[in-house]
């Protein structure tokens, strides 16, 4: 080696030529005289910077090429003849292995006599200088590794031919493939000895990729074919982060380029994130994924999906399509008797959900670590409870939303739902489960984009394909009562979406039935069935059941699943919405209390539309504030909810014209009736826009309109607009019949009425507002009491006293009870007793009630 | 070939009229290439995707003469690769409903506007390199020799000192004519980059 002071002047710089030659030659091409180039550059910036325009300039000509190349094509090849080649200081004995990356070698180390493997790698597989030094980088780092699974990688160089190669420790004895191949040929697949060596095994090939990971080392291409198996049974990882960057092509990119055999079986080990481009999403999670698929394929002889095909429908499958639960295909196979040829082992329940977490599409759900990954193994293997968790029918509902908030070709999904689902009878039950998920997420998507109640514009053509499903179901169930349960969830969400209330029932009532009667264990299934069906009795106005189902689902997802948290704060949230239903305003708020406080711990990593979430919660107290008189509190949080709307850029959607709605209605109360007005106004020109005129919601904002005429004193108009406001809310299409929005409206016209001096009118309207709240609440709900004190009121006006004080007085001992005596609508019966009883003549009587209004009167 | 190049923002102002067939036909030769890449990519067959390019450029055409592009609102990118996208989506629902019939899964999704984009990107960038090169080799005042070893080295990705073998000339030789090449595919990249207005997202 030259000193370091032999090369000082610019006088010996290196010429154009000796440069170009220095950069382009392998470094174990060098003649010695070359490394004088390199003692130069160290200390000569200008020709630094000349080496850095000649780099430059290779990689435009690599350019250019790979730009004329065909997207087929792989670069290179090996000479058939590994006899032609010679690599110093080995010699070559035999050909172990040869594939698209390279050919293996076996080969004797000449300086110390040992057996060795070479792998040689294709010549011209570094596209640039970059990538071979890439390339040199990562056989330093695997050099690193020490792991007795681990196979040592001691040395690296060019052949006579210019190709490189690495030289490893060589193992006698199979790949992984083959040797799992033996065991399930061999043993019996319902022996759970079997499963257990099986899974031992893998906790030493986790233990090794653990290693490696610790020092920075992702394998990035883990299969079995990559796991060698010594005679004494025991794994030897090979090409650690070596595979990879020895492609020719960039590690994602080569999808779309190397379509041959050997490729295709490397991808069916490829994590959903390695067939996107990017090669940063790339972490050891990559890795948990790729031992997912190998331990899926070490049990069950099977891999998790289709790799067969084109290339976009493999890529699709490995980031789209759901495996296929793994403990299927020993049912299968125990059905059709093909055991001796699948030979998939038998296994249990807990190891499904490991093997299933592991191949989680989202690396985030996934185990965080192959230490992770290995514990859970080594739980079960102790017969300890494991950490994975099972996804639900709720988690896929919510994944799919999720996953389809971009826009989708409604076309495609009429087109592929229309066609049918394949008659599931003839298949096996993992397709049967795979069809069954795939039909749940294209009914979500199908609602998701064609809501009626979401103002996406009805498809009269969807009903028609629920429908058809529904009488498929009836008539051809699927064999698992599982797989039908999921189904007719799904279906009576939709149905429920689209306003089809007994069909939704229907469609719940049997989900929930198939789900009771065949497991005794609760579940997330069983506790989604049980909120769904809650709410289509909420829609029902049939409300002391929903609240019995959503506390069932409530109580069972707490106590059994408490990590589903989005799902539980739905419940708490539907626990609320139904208590100010029934007329218990604490209960209410403390359950919209408890929702919104969940919402805002969320992860924002885990829940993306955590801020809408929590607007639509704090629009919800809000609504419960409003109803228990706090109209000023009210006004804040909605407020709030419309800004956090707002600053989501949904300001002009239909939840933030509700908000104004909620929002209007206060500064009702708190007589700013020009606000008031003017946000109603936008509230009914939004959701008209939105949602067109036939919608319960803008029946709504009519009606306040017409409140707000009422106000103001123009008589004509209100009775007008509110009419208008009944006359959509008594449509059934709308709104089921004797729904309490109705007699909202009633009232409010009978108020009309009586300040238009007709008593006789009015009195019709209350009465019949009075029946439809009694009918649809209970006798002792609250707002029956403020239908009872408006039809009071208005018999004193046409003197029949004794009806009138039968009704007022109960009103009011109803009203104290449940509002207490400070809420306006109890101050409100504490007047109507005051007039009642000047009526009547008794000024004694009348001054009690008098003094119990409230000072601030 | 057009001598002058105009930008592509030029080259969609002409197109909205109807009688300029030479600005149809840069827009044409500009973005067939990179469609019907793109296309490839996704693994469509030549035939298929030669179809689905020359639907997306008449759809295209259609649609901007509609009015129906806003250049402030999304790059040209955007706009061909969603139209491209349901040309495709179109082909594999029609390739779905065969696929039903045999019993395979009849589900089928289209890569998603990243991956497109991204795809795209690389596609352009190759079109503009396939293209400079071949302007090189038509325009420039180069001799034959000089583009023949140029060829050689990108091309055929031969090493330089086979090339010098080869042509038998010296080594020296070969890398004075690859960097008088690449002096002038420099400045005509520079040229095309600006007219297809190319910038690559980070």
């Amino acid at each position: 080696m030259s000193s370091r002071s032999s090369i000082s002047s610019t006088s010996n710089c290196p010429s154009d030529t000796e440069l170009e030659a220095y950069l382009e030659d392998l470094p174990e091409e060098r003649p010695d005289d070359v490394s004088v180039v390199s003692q130069h550059l160290s200390q000569c910036a200008r020709c630094r910077e000349r080496a850095e325009e000649i780099r430059n300039d290779n990689e435009l000509v690599a350019a250019v090429g790979n730009a004329h190349a065909r997207p087929t094509v792989v670069a290179g090849s090996v000479s058939s003849d590994f006899s032609s080649l010679s690599i110093p200081g080995y010699e070559i004995q035999s050909e172990i292995q040869r594939g698209g990356q390279g050919i293996v070698l076996r080969a004797i180390q000449r300086a110390t006599k040992r057996t060795v493997a070479l792998k040689v790698l294709l010549r011209g597989a570094f596209a640039s200088v970059r990538q071979q030094q890439r390339f040199e980088r990562e056989i330093d780092l695997a050099a690193g590794l020490q792991h007795p699974n681990i196979v040592t990688v001691f040395d690296s160089g060019a052949a006579s031919d210019g190709s490189h190669y690495y030289a490893m420790e060589y193992i006698e004895g199979v790949s992984l493939g083959q040797y799992m191949q033996a065991k399930h040929n061999s043993q019996t697949s319902d022996n759970p000895g079997s499963v257990n060596e099986a899974l031992k095994l893998f906790s030493k090939i986790c233990d090794a990729v653990h290693y490696a990971h610790q020092r920075g080392v992702i394998h990035r291409d883990l299969k079995p074919s990559n796991i060698r198996i010594d005679r004494n049974g025991e794994p030897h990882i090979l090409d650690f982060g070596l595979a990879k960057v020895a492609d020719p092509t960039e590690a994602a990119d080569a999808s779309f380029r190397t379509l041959t055999g050997e490729f295709m079986g490397t991808l069916a080990y490829a994590s959903p994130e390695q067939t996107k481009i990017d090669p940063h999403l790339i972490d050891v999670r990559t890795d948990v994924y790729s031992l997912g698929v190998i331990l899926y394929e070490m049990l069950t002889n099977h891999l998790p999906y289709r790799v067969k095909g084109p290339m976009a429908e493999v890529l699709k499958s490995i980031a789209e399509v759901d495996p296929e639960p793994p403990s299927s295909w020993y049912r299968r196979s125990v059905r059709e008797k093909t055991q001796s040829i699948d030979a998939p082992f038998k296994i249990n329940n807990e190891i499904e959900t490991i093997v299933l977490k592991s191949l989680t599409k989202e690396k985030e759900r996934r185990y965080q670590s192959i230490e992770h990954f290995r514990q859970d193994v080594e739980h079960y293997l102790k017969g300890e409870p494991i950490d994975a968790k099972r996804d639900s029918t709720w988690y896929v509902f919510q994944k799919t939303v999720r996953r389809h908030k971009t826009r989708f070709s409604m076309l495609i999904l009429f087109a592929v739902m229309a066609m049918g689902y394949p008659v599931l009878h003839s298949r096996g039950l993992a397709q049967e489960l795979d069809t069954a998920n795939r039909y749940v997420a294209d009914v979500i998507r199908l609602v998701e984009h064609s809501n009626p109640a979401k103002g996406k514009g009805a498809n009269p053509g969807a009903i028609t394909i629920l429908d058809e499903h529904s009488v498929r179901l009836d008539t051809d169930p699927p064999r698992h009562p599982r797989h039908e349960a999921i189904q007719r969830i799904a279906l009576g969400y939709a149905y429920k979406e689209y306003r089809r209330f007994d069909e939704a029932e229907r469609e719940l009532q049997i989900a929930q039935q198939l789900l009771e009667e065949n497991t005794e264990e609760p579940s997330q299934d069983l506790a989604d069935a049980l909120n769904k069906l809650g709410d289509v009795y909420w829609f029902k106005s049939r409300y002391a059941e929903a609240e019995s189902l959503y506390q069932r689902s409530l109580e069972m997802l707490e106590n059994h699943f408490p990590d589903s948290k989005e799902a539980i704060s739905e419940n708490i949230n539907d626990m609320a919405a139904v208590k100010l239903r029934l007329g218990d305003l604490d209960a209410s708020e403390m359950f919209y209390r408890r929702a919104l406080q969940m919402r805002r711990d969320l992860e924002f990593v885990d829940f993306p539309d955590k801020e809408q979430l929590i607007a639509e919660s704090t629009n919800n107290l809000a609504t419960c504030l409003l109803s228990k008189g706090k109209h000023a509190d009210a006004a804040n949080l909605y407020r709030e909810s419309l800004d956090l709307y707002r600053a989501l850029d949904l300001g002009e959607e239909p939840q933030s014209a509700w908000v104004m709605t909620g929002l209007a209605e206060s500064l009702m109360y708190l007589e700013q009736f020009e606000e008031a007005e003017r946000l109603h106004q936008e509230a009914f020109e939004i959701k008209q826009r939105a949602l067109g005129r036939e919608n319960e919601s803008v029946a709504q904002s009519l009606h306040f309109l017409a409140e707000a005429r009422y106000m103001h004193g123009d008589l004509e108009a209100a009775q007008a607009v509110c009419s208008e406001a009944l006359a959509l809310r008594k449509n059934e299409k709308i709104l089921p019949l004797g729904h309490p929005s109705i007699a909202e409206s009633l009232s409010l016209q009978g108020r009309i009425l009586a300040a238009m001096e007709k008593h006789e009118d009015a009195r019709t309207v209350f009465g019949e507002a009075l029946a439809v709240v009694r009918a649809a609440l209970s006798d002792d709900h609250y707002l029956t009491a403020e239908a009872e004190g408006e039809l009071g009121e208005c018999l004193v006006t046409l003197k029949e006293y004794e009806k009138a004080e039968a009704l007022l007085k109960k009103s009011l001992d109803r009203l104290r009870n449940v509002l207490g005596d400070e809420h306006p609508s109890t101050q409100q019966a504490f007047k109507r007793m005051e007039g009642l009883y000047q009526a009547l003549g008794k000024p004694d009587e009348a001054a009690r009630y008098a003094n119990l209004l409230s000072k601030r009167e | 070939m057009a001598t002058t190049l105009q930008t592509t923002t030029a080259l969609l102002e002409g197109l909205f009229d109807p009688g300029n067939q030479a600005v149809w036909e840069e827009f044409h030769s500009r973005y067939r290439p990179i469609i019907l890449a793109v296309a490839r990519r996704l693994g469509l067959s030549e035939q298929d995707a030669a179809d689905v390019t020359q639907e997306t450029l008449i759809k295209f055409l259609q649609e901007y003469r509609a009015g129906k592009y806003d250049r402030n609102r999304g790059r040209l990118r955007t706009w061909i690769v969603s139209i491209a996208k349901y040309r495709v989506a179109d082909l594999y629902r029609a390739k779905a409903r065969h696929r039903e019939r045999r019993g395979e899964s009849a589900f089928e999704e289209i890569p998603d506007e990243d991956r497109l984009s991204r795809i795209w990107d690389e596609e352009c960038r190759h079109e503009i390199l396939r293209r400079g090169f071949e302007e090189l080799r038509e325009t420039t005042n180069l001799d034959a020799r000089t583009i023949s070893v140029f060829k050689r080295l990108s091309i055929d990705q031969l090493k330089p000192a086979d090339v010098a073998k080869e042509q038998g000339m010296s080594l020296d030789a070969v890398y004075k004519a690859k960097r008088r090449c690449l002096e002038q595919l420099r400045t005509i990249l520079h040229r095309l980059n600006q007219a297809y207005e190319f910038q690559e997202d980070a």
